[in-house]
């Protein structure tokens, strides 16, 4: 029965570690090849936080290291969770925002082997090649949980398997909530969310420091289970057990997460049965050779994200049926009504920009009337995107200002200058194709305090309060663009039209007054021009001043109220639409003389 | 052509190339759609159109460098729908796309060389580099000098001539006027039409400088978005004043 107890607490303990880098690899889409180091990390702190403290019998015998704090069990978890939490903000100070991909999976793979190594010479701690040993188990109120016994080994696989539901509700929970969509929207976009005007390393940082965290108190666990421990437990295999885990489960699912734990975790057991010792060296070809049938089978694992047994129903809100000019009438009560005209929301002074010594634009000054719709036009090459990067920040110009309402903007960063009230869209839509076209939208909206870990933790009912009116937000967002029908699939699943549609709705929702758009109608079928060219006009009957940069000429006629013509970086002439193209130079420019 | 109850036939001219209802894009992102044209042997003809309209899309996918949702392509009366690039430029067809299309670590004619790659009778490779050196004489002036050396209209010119080598019934150029000064351009495209005179190559050429295309095609599509929104004459595309709607 001990034998049966300690195989589920094994895979209990598998279960654990891969919902935790489920968090990072599945939400954040960021690799970590330190998580057997880290779960390390927490066992040994747990192990000497916990044992008894040295007296004249202690000795660093061959047995390992028997002597520690001596403190309560709880104790050693708390300081296991604390500690590894503060390993994982080290390892990734350089991983955010410097390292990504292949790089990220290099350096974490370094501070494997690195702690692997240091946890080995590190004797005065670990004990050295010889470990820690006689770790006291876990007794509550007088009852044990040694694993030494039958029923202190039930008990325990009970407890882990308490340890493991609370672990699951809380990676859910994140995973669920708004913290969890900034992950979710990271995972597929690096540039975007600065562009929404959320800051993306404090939750890169945390969820680093969670995963680790989790790692790390479930190593405490492990430690009171076993009661004695080398270094070799927490060597390089683990960590690609765990990664293999979570791939095979399905990223990002964790349900797909539990059965691929399962599986892997009762591989060595089963085989034991049906081959007997010789069983080693099959585990690793069996394992093999399931990673490749997964990978020709079900490349996104077990259970893909999203496509589990749904466990809480969302409620359907009204907003669903909400017509497009209910959703007008919603969204303009909301709306700072602007006198269309009255002074220029934008104005961009002599700016420049040179790359080497190509000069991409050479001190273009131009002004966007509030409330109106403006297109920058122009050839091939004329610098319009360039222009668009340094009003919004995300490239520094060489001189020159940017004004908005009169206050320069000029080299701020593109959260500072989104959270001022300048949004804009890409030309390649950058829609989040694995989420739901709503969780696109809801990611937008400003002042989410469910972003914040701490108000997610002591301010729920806020929280959740907050959460609705950001999703009916959203849902009027979708609503006025004529998606609200599609608010709960995939984004991925939706046509190039209907995504440039949702881009546009995100914009709307970022609640900026000044949006820029970088070729809406680009990419876009014959059939859903229109829809998209009318989506561009209802942000301007809100009252939004819409910049937008259009290479058809056809379109510009019939959306912007103005246009500047740009040719070479430099702004060659501004007024309506028509004045310019009633001009022949501008003709000539354009079509070659 | 009179028939045997004395009314009168016309003939047909075969088409070199047509495409009925052509469709493609990258992924999702649909670039063309329905695209009808067709090109006669001997023809100029001119796609012209906004940046982003979709007009390197449509080179490419007759050229069979991008694989097609929807359509018929066909060269020479025969389906190439299933042909491949390398097939294509076997059997006819060059395509030039527009910028850096040689190779710049290598001599002029060794790019020439490169451009003769499926030429059956090698022979004849020594008589062929002669001819495109006739055409452009910098190249054969500059013939042992690196590729990466030449100024930008230069190595539009011999690219222009790796082209040639295989002696292309059907030449698809992309874009032959950018980044090259106007009087380059308007030299450039003067070959190109005594090209055609002597040897009946046809040409099918994307810009969207439409003076310079004007001037030589003998017909001219317009396409905005995806869509083909015109097709006329290079007659009535000479008279044409205003071109800003059709962009």
């Amino acid at each position: 029965m001990g034998y049966y107890a300690q195989i589920a607490i094994n895979i209990l303990i598998l279960i654990s570690l891969s919902a935790s880098l489920n968090l990072l690899l599945g939400y954040a889409g960021r690799v970590s090849m330190a998580q057997a180091v880290l779960f390390g990390v927490g066992a040994f702190t747990a192990a000497r936080v916990v044992l008894p403290p040295p007296d004249e019998t202690t000795s660093n015998a061959v047995s390992g290291i028997g002597y520690g704090l001596g403190w309560p069990w709880w104790a050693g978890v708390i300081c296991a969770i604390v500690v590894t939490f503060l390993a994982a903000l080290v390892i990734s100070l350089p991983a955010v925002r410097l390292v990504r991909g292949e790089y990220l999976i290099l350096l974490t793979l370094a501070f494997q082997l690195g702690g692997q190594q240091v946890m080995t010479v590190a004797t005065g701690f670990t004990g050295g090649p010889f470990g820690v040993a006689g770790v006291p188990s876990i007794n509550i109120g007088g009852v044990s949980f040694s694993t030494l016994k039958d029923d202190g080994a039930i008990r325990m696989a009970l407890l882990m398997l308490v340890v493991t539901i609370v672990i699951l509700a809380i990676a859910y929970g994140l995973g669920e909530s708004p913290f969890g969509r900034l992950l979710k929207t990271l995972r597929e976009h690096d540039t975007l969310l600065p562009a929404l005007g959320k800051n993306p390393i404090r939750p890169e940082l945390l969820i680093f420091g969670i995963t680790a965290g989790i790692a790390g108190g479930v190593g405490a666990f492990f430690a009171f289970s076993q009661g004695a421990m080398t270094p070799v437990n927490f060597n390089l295999d683990l960590s690609i057990i765990i990664i293999s885990v979570v791939v095979l489960g399905g990223v990002g699912s964790l349900q797909g997460t539990i059965l691929g734990a399962v599986f892997l975790g009762l591989l060595e057991p089963v085989l034991r049965v049906v081959l007997g010792d010789d069983a080693i060296p099959w585990r690793a070809v069996v394992y093999g050779g399931a990673l490749v049938l997964m990978m020709l089978l079900r490349p996104a694992g077990i259970i893909p994200e999203g496509s589990g047994i749904k466990l809480f129903r969302r409620k359907k809100t009204p907003g669903e049926v909400m017509s497009s000019t209910e959703a007008l009438d919603r969204l303009s009560r909301v709306s700072a009504a602007s006198v269309p005209g009255a002074k220029p929301a934008l104005e961009v002074i002599d700016l420049t920009k040179a790359f080497g010594g190509l000069v991409a634009v050479g001190g273009a000054s131009f002004s966007i009337p509030t409330g109106e719709i403006t297109a920058l036009i122009g050839p091939n090459g004329a610098g319009k995107t360039t222009i668009f990067n340094m009003i919004t920040g995300s490239m520094k110009p060489d001189s020159g200002k940017v004004l908005l309402n009169g206050i320069d903007i000029t080299g701020l960063s593109p959260v500072k200058v989104e959270r001022d009230g300048i949004a804009r869209s890409f030309q390649d839509v950058r829609i989040c194709e694995r989420i739901t076209v709503l969780d696109n939208v809801m990611v937008a909206v400003p002042h989410q305090p469910g972003e914040n870990l701490s108000s997610l933790t002591f301010r729920p009912l806020y929280t959740r309060q907050r959460e609705r009116q950001v999703r009916e937000r959203a849902l009027e967002c979708l609503a006025l663009f004529g998606v609200a029908d599609k608010a709960y699939v995939k984004a991925g699943e939706l046509s190039y039209g209907d995504q440039k549609l949702v881009a546009i709705a995100r914009l709307l929702a970022t609640d900026c007054d000044v949006l820029l758009l970088d070729e809406p109608t680009s990419g876009v079928d014959p059939a859903n021009v229109e829809g998209v060219m009318q989506g561009v006009s209802k942000l301007r009957d809100l009252g939004r001043t819409v910049c937008l940069v259009e290479h058809s000429v056809h379109f510009v006629l019939q959306l912007a109220d103005r246009a500047v013509f740009l040719d070479q970086g430099i702004v060659i002439d501004q007024g309506t639409v028509q004045e310019l193209i009633d001009k022949q130079e501008l003709a000539d420019l354009y079509f070659g003389s | 052509m009179i028939g045997l109850n004395g009314e009168t036939l016309t003939v047909d001219v075969k088409n070199l190339l047509s495409t009925k209802g052509l469709t493609a894009g990258y992924g999702k992102r649909r670039v063309i759609t329905n695209i009808d044209l067709h090109v006669l042997p001997g023809e100029i003809v001119g796609i012209l159109g906004h940046n982003g309209a979709g007009k390197t899309t449509l080179l490419k996918s007759v050229f069979r460098m991008l694989p097609i949702d929807a359509g018929v392509i066909e060269f020479r009366g025969v389906s190439i729908n299933k042909s491949t690039s390398v097939k294509t430029a076997a059997s006819g067809m060059s395509y030039t796309p527009a910028e850096r299309a040689i190779f710049r670590d290598l001599t002029v004619t060794q790019n020439l060389e490169l451009g003769a790659h499926a030429l059956k009778e090698r022979g004849k490779l020594g008589e062929r580099m002669d001819e495109v050196m006739a055409i452009f004489p910098i190249l054969g002036e500059r013939k042992s000098q690196l590729a990466g050396r030449f100024s930008g209209g230069q190595q539009r010119q011999l690219s222009l001539g790796m082209a040639l080598m295989l002696h292309p019934e059907l030449m698809l150029l992309d874009e032959p006027s950018l980044g090259i000064s106007p009087a380059v351009v308007n030299s450039t495209f003067q070959t190109i039409r005594d090209l055609t005179k002597e040897r009946g190559t046809s040409v099918l050429i994307v810009e969207q400088n439409v003076k310079a295309v004007t001037t030589i095609a003998d017909r001219v599509y317009v396409l905005r978005n995806g869509e083909m929104v015109l097709e006329e004459t290079g007659e009535q595309a000479r008279q044409r004043t205003e071109w800003w709607h059709l962009f």
